[in-house]
């Protein structure tokens, strides 16, 4: 029976690895895709990372998990192949990672885990790691009519049955986001028109309010009973709310600690 | 200008532009000065000059006198917004301002510029987004651009078995933290020791009397107080704003456990603001 093999990077591994975290995150909001030139900059050239701190695990020849650890305490990725048993790997990985580390002087270890992974986290408490806060994620949207335009498109099948003319108003919208946006939803399609086209439907908001409500973090109706959110005419008000809980992003977001630091 | 920026904005004292020629050197030294404890000296180069997607028409500095006192810098990328939806995004990264220049706006200034600028306005991206402090983001970026926070799936797990950086630095910077009047006050005795039990963590004391803050890992045995807490609750403890109540809090639902007399326990009350220095 085949065992896991745990080494350090050699030359050659980057494109494996690069295919692996892609592989890996490709489902979370959040994931920034990597190539390959990306990768080797932000693993493998980052300030306080040694090829010895690149720990792999390979299984039947092939590179089934690996970890980028940082001599400053920080563990930059860790990613392994769901098909193996992710506990070993983690276990393997993880005890390597804090000899490593005591030895090359750092005080402590830390890591980011996607927080569903609840077999994962009992195998980091079971190593005596404990829980803390990661860092906090603010975001901004720069471009309503764009940003509007790729919501769309990717929800086009959604949108298939909805034919509605609607006209966005920004209150106390800064210099830089334009105070409307016309959009016009035809059978699926979403198009973005010149104010002064006549509309259906007058959402009047602003853009921190509408940014929450299509990233899930503020409900539609909440925004509209505390007057955050106006529909003009208010009849109306049940085609808003299906519209934006057609739009709204729902899926988690991870960011493993390369792309924050 | 040779960024084709269209935009520069004099605001009282300071000017605030794009990164020019000859500048480079000024921000690495100003970034490195406020993020060094993170990951050393190399940062700056590394994370900018050496990124295959770093764009210099998207870093602007601050300067008072003809001297950088402060920089931004915007990191474009594609990022997935969901399972199925790619976009271009601008990952707003440092903001350094050199601390005799705080609290006066150009944090806040610098974040403006960059997103009125027309570089960031022509890249085609539709989202701008930070990792940052959530109370800075609450008093500045939040106001500032409207950012707001997202909620994540990420969680982070972290193993300590020693403190030794904790105390270098305090050892480095424990004059600055003594407060005006001295740690000691009205009815309170000038000196106390308190032991931290943190979970996942070694034992950490710190004695505090006239002369100044010392710490270290052993595990006193007269200590005047004994916390003990996990990590997550420290942190919250970090933060200034309403910290009084945090700490009343975590100490009623029991995630605080405070034991000693009461002398230690008035003493660490009314020296909390310790937490933030010792723990930041």
């Amino acid at each position: 029976m085949e065992e896991y093999s745990l080494r350090t990077y050699e030359e050659g591994d980057a494109v494996e690895l690069t295919g692996l975290f892609n592989e890996v995150y490709k489902g979370y909001a959040g994931f920034v895709p990597k190539t390959l030139e990306y990768w080797l900059w932000s693993c493998l050239d980052r300030p306080d990372v040694e090829k010895e701190g690149i720990m792999v695990v390979a299984y039947g020849g092939k590179i089934v998990a690996y970890a980028v650890v940082g001599k400053t305490g920080n563990i930059w990725e860790l990613c392994f192949d769901h098909a193996h048993k992710r506990e070993a790997l983690v276990s393997l990985i993880l005890e390597n990672a804090t000899e490593y580390l005591i030895r090359v002087g750092a005080d402590s270890v830390t890591l980011n885990l996607p927080s569903e992974d609840t077999a994962l986290r009992e195998t980091c408490e079971k190593l005596g790691f404990f829980e803390v806060p990661p860092d906090t994620m603010f975001l901004s949207v720069l471009d309503f009519e764009q940003f509007l335009q790729l919501l769309s498109c990717a929800k086009k099948e959604k949108l298939m049955d909805f034919n509605e003319d609607f006209l966005i108003k920004f209150k106390g919208a800064p210099f830089w986001i334009s105070p409307y946006v016309a959009i016009k939803i035809e059978n699926g399609r979403t198009k973005i028109e010149d104010r002064n086209t006549p509309h259906k439907v007058l959402i009047e908001t602003d853009p921190t309010t509408l940014t929450s409500i299509l990233f899930g973090t503020a409900k539609p109706l909440w925004a509209l009973l505390r007057f955050r959110l106006k529909i003009y005419p208010l009849r109306k008000f049940r085609t808003v709310l299906k519209w934006f809980s057609l739009l709204r992003l729902n899926d988690p977001w991870f960011f493993p600690k390369s792309d924050c630091g | 200008m040779d960024r084709n920026w269209g935009i520069l904005l004099v605001e009282s004292e300071y000017v605030y532009r794009a990164i020019a020629k000859g500048d480079e050197e000024a921000v690495e030294g100003l970034v490195k000065h406020t993020f060094m404890h993170f990951l050393g000296d190399d940062y700056w180069k590394w994370k900018y000059s050496r990124n295959p997607n770093f764009d210099p028409s998207l870093v602007a500095v601050a300067e008072k006198d003809g001297k950088i006192v402060g920089c931004n810098h915007w990191l474009l990328r594609d990022i997935k917004l969901s399972s199925s939806l790619v976009g271009k995004a601008i990952l707003c990264a440092d903001i350094a301002v050199d601390p005799n220049h705080r609290e006066r706006g150009v944090g806040k200034s610098l974040l403006l510029l960059l997103r009125s600028s027309r570089p960031s306005s022509t890249k085609g991206a539709v989202v701008n987004y930070m990792f940052a402090d959530p109370e800075l983001s609450k008093r500045l970026y939040r106001p500032a651009v409207g950012y707001i926070p997202i909620p994540t799936s990420t969680v982070r797990y972290t193993k300590r078995w020693s403190w030794r950086e904790y105390i270098r630095r305090l050892e480095e910077t424990h004059m600055e933290m003594i407060p005006k009047g001295g740690f000691s006050g009205k009815g309170v005795k000038r000196e106390f020791k308190v032991v931290f039990h943190v979970l996942g963590a070694p034992p950490l004391t710190i004695a505090v009397n006239q002369g100044g803050i010392e710490a270290s890992e052993e595990n006193v045995e007269d200590a005047d107080l004994t916390v003990k807490c996990d990590l997550t609750t420290l942190v919250s403890l970090r933060r200034k704003e309403k910290r009084m109540r945090r700490f009343l809090k975590a100490w009623l639902t029991r995630k605080l456990k405070v034991k000693g007399s009461l002398f230690g326990i008035i003493s660490l009350y009314r020296n909390l603001h310790l937490v933030q220095e010792i723990f930041r």
